[in-house]
């Protein structure tokens, strides 16, 4: 979960920038707060059942049977991690939408080792408030 | 440390630690997934962010353009906790 930590610790300036940080992902929520937050932070952290807002966003794939059977050797049972027995998982995505609702800026990678820094991200938040 | 280093010690950990054969699967998955050109049907930028309507953790549900309408948005797909 690095990316979501870098995320969290780019909170300040993503909130500086007057913007909200919103966490997508299709895993069932097991604690109403993580253990670690002391007190909440301004994120929105969403539980996409089944990916199907990732698949709108045309980030969803189905995990070939020869992956599956990879994530089972590690005790990963996705099906019961998610609460759906799709075996789909989104593409890690970070999106900026401005205040009209368009997308400013997309990172996309099917390498999941492979993001964009939040620095970047908080630079293009940056050039909205100028604009 | 940056995003980048700390992903790359996941990057150098993983291969140390999962067998050659799983892992071989993995990125071959990844290449496929890269291959097939997925990424070119990803939403684009410029276009309109599609709307929904998502529980957060205590249930609530929460909607995009409801946020929006204070303000950019931040939205970050992730697999999971995992």
């Amino acid at each position: 979960m690095a990316e979501l930590e870098a995320l969290k610790a780019a909170l300040p300036e993503i909130t500086a920038a007057g913007a909200r940080l919103v966490v997508i992902s299709p895993q069932i929520q097991r604690t109403a707060r993580e253990p670690d937050d002391q007190v909440p932070l301004p994120l929105d952290h969403l539980h996409d059942r089944g990916n199907e807002i990732a698949k709108r966003y045309g980030l969803a794939f189905t995990l070939p049977e020869d992956l599956r059977g990879v994530y089972r050797s590690f005790g990963l049972d996705l099906a019961k991690a998610h609460g759906d027995d799709t075996w789909t998982l989104p593409m890690p995505a970070r999106f900026v939408i401005d205040a009209g609702g368009v997308i400013r800026s997309a990172d996309v990678d099917p390498d999941y080792t492979r993001r964009t820094e939040p620095a970047e991200t908080v630079a293009v938040l940056k050039t909205l408030q100028k604009s | 440390m940056t995003l980048r280093e700390r992903l790359d010690g996941i990057r150098d950990g993983a291969a140390k630690r999962i067998p050659a054969e799983a892992r071989q699967i993995m990125e071959r998955a990844t290449h496929d997934l890269r291959a097939s050109g997925a990424v070119d049907r990803v939403v684009k930028v410029g276009t309109r962010a599609p709307d929904f309507t998502l529980p957060d953790a205590s249930g609530r549900a929460v909607r995009l353009a409801d946020l929006l309408a204070r303000g950019p948005v931040v939205l970050s797909f992730f697999r999971g906790r995992w």
